[in-house]
């Protein structure tokens, strides 16, 4: 079964998280409620950019006496949308805590 | 009714871009260029164990400038904002007492404030090593900040040593930043020191150095935006 | 396999979260409910071997957001009443 796997269950998830975010932003009349919309579709989105960058099997980027420094690219995962969305998150907060003071 | 319609029309074209994303979607057995350029070249040319540290550091370390102006702005307008309203509240509106907090809770955070600002040191400190850095570090110092201020609410934030903090360990990071420039090949370039043994705690030339300033400043700014919240929603 | 049974429970968590996080009428329910989003989230974010985003998801996705909702809310509610 091909969907039954981690990558592609993680996918979804962020999907459908992003489309609950977008329902919340727009059906929503109270200020909050939209905030926390717009939270959980940064959620989503950042659930489906590490998603991405996940390959089978493999461990994280970090070069430990487990991984060693030889053969690197067949042992770990993709480590660049891992450090775009650390960059993304720190970002939704400034930008949540500004929007938030906005009433 | 229209308005209904309108909502679901827009979130079925959401759910279509969505399955046709989904259909093309293979999963992956194996890095991307981008990813095994930084894997394979990454030990020699920078020589931090954590590869997203090493990205973030050194490769985009323009992006990570980026993101530390976008946070100062943040904590800048959260500030004016709180000079404004307390503006307004001279003339007539006063501050509300504050419930105290229990004695379980005060006590409590007495033992483990420190404590968690001695985690969030050692993982901005061990950055290179270790899953963690100047951002991580800094939110857990945050973390601990918002310990301190629930147990007791009514403490005054002294706003001018976060801003010392924040300011000084700023402009030390874009004074590293221009050394590299002069030293070494580039912006943030970290070759002005030597790189050292691979997997010890100084090695990887200037990132600890540059990684401690970043979680200095984030952990001063986060502190401070959630101090000024706290003032915020203090006044009546 | 027993990742991807932990992976289906935390999807699970993370859905029926965001849905009470929308649906919900109480504000201090939603805002709880949004910070499990973001704590499940981190969880998930380990799974896929990333460690670095799943620190930084539960320290300032679950921890700070979640206090400084908690602030405004209780600024609008001074302000109404």
């Amino acid at each position: 079964m091909k969907y039954f796997s981690l990558e592609y269950i993680s996918i979804i998830t962020g999907f459908l998280l992003v489309v609950i975010g977008i329902w919340g932003i727009l059906t929503q009349k109270n200020i909050i409620k939209m905030i926390i919309g717009f939270t959980i579709f940064d959620t989503g989105l950042h659930v489906i950019m590490v998603s991405i960058a996940y390959v089978r099997g493999k461990t994280a980027p970090i070069l430990d006496d487990a991984v060693g420094i030889k053969d690197v690219a067949d042992k770990i995962v993709d480590p660049v949308p891992q450090a775009l969305v650390l960059t993304a998150i720190v970002i939704g907060l400034g930008v949540t805590a500004n929007v938030s003071l906005c009433n | 009714m229209l308005k209904n319609s309108f909502i679901l029309a827009i979130l079925i074209a959401f759910s279509l871009i969505f399955v046709s994303l989904f259909i093309s979607y293979e999963g992956n057995d194996e890095l991307s260029n981008l990813g095994k350029y930084y894997a394979e070249n990454g030990v020699q040319e920078v020589g931090a164990q954590n590869l997203v540290t090493s990205i973030v550091v050194t490769y985009r370390g323009i992006d990570t400038l980026g993101e530390v102006v976008i946070l100062f702005l943040t904590a800048a307008i959260i500030g004016f904002f709180l000079k404004l309203s307390k503006k307004d509240s001279k003339n007539g509106k006063r501050v509300e007492k504050l419930r105290e907090a229990s004695e379980i809770l005060k006590t409590g955070s007495q033992a483990l404030v420190p404590l968690i600002f001695m985690f969030g040191m050692y993982i901005f400190i061990n950055g290179h090593l270790t899953p963690g850095g100047g951002f991580q570090g800094g939110a857990v110092i945050a973390t601990g900040f918002v310990l301190m201020m629930i147990a007791n609410p009514v403490q005054k934030v002294k706003h001018g040593v976060l801003a010392f903090v924040e300011s000084i360990s700023g402009f030390s990071f874009v004074v590293i930043g221009i050394l590299g420039i002069v030293l070494a090949g580039g912006f943030l370039d970290n070759h002005i020191l030597k790189l050292g043994t691979f997997g010890e705690i100084l090695s990887a030339g200037a990132i600890p150095i540059i990684y401690s300033f970043i979680g200095l400043k984030v952990g001063a700014e986060l502190s401070g935006i959630v101090g000024s919240f706290n003032e915020i929603q203090a006044e009546k | 396999m027993e990742y991807i049974l932990i992976a289906i429970v935390l999807a699970i968590v993370m859905l029926i979260m965001a849905v009470m996080a929308i649906h919900n009428k109480k504000l201090e329910v939603a805002i709880i409910a949004a910070g499990v989003v973001s704590l499940f989230a981190s969880v998930l974010y380990l799974l896929l071997a990333a460690p670095d985003v799943a620190m930084t998801e539960a320290a300032i996705g679950s921890g700070l957001s979640t206090v400084i909702f908690f602030y405004v809310l209780n600024k609008i509610r001074k302000n109404n009443a």
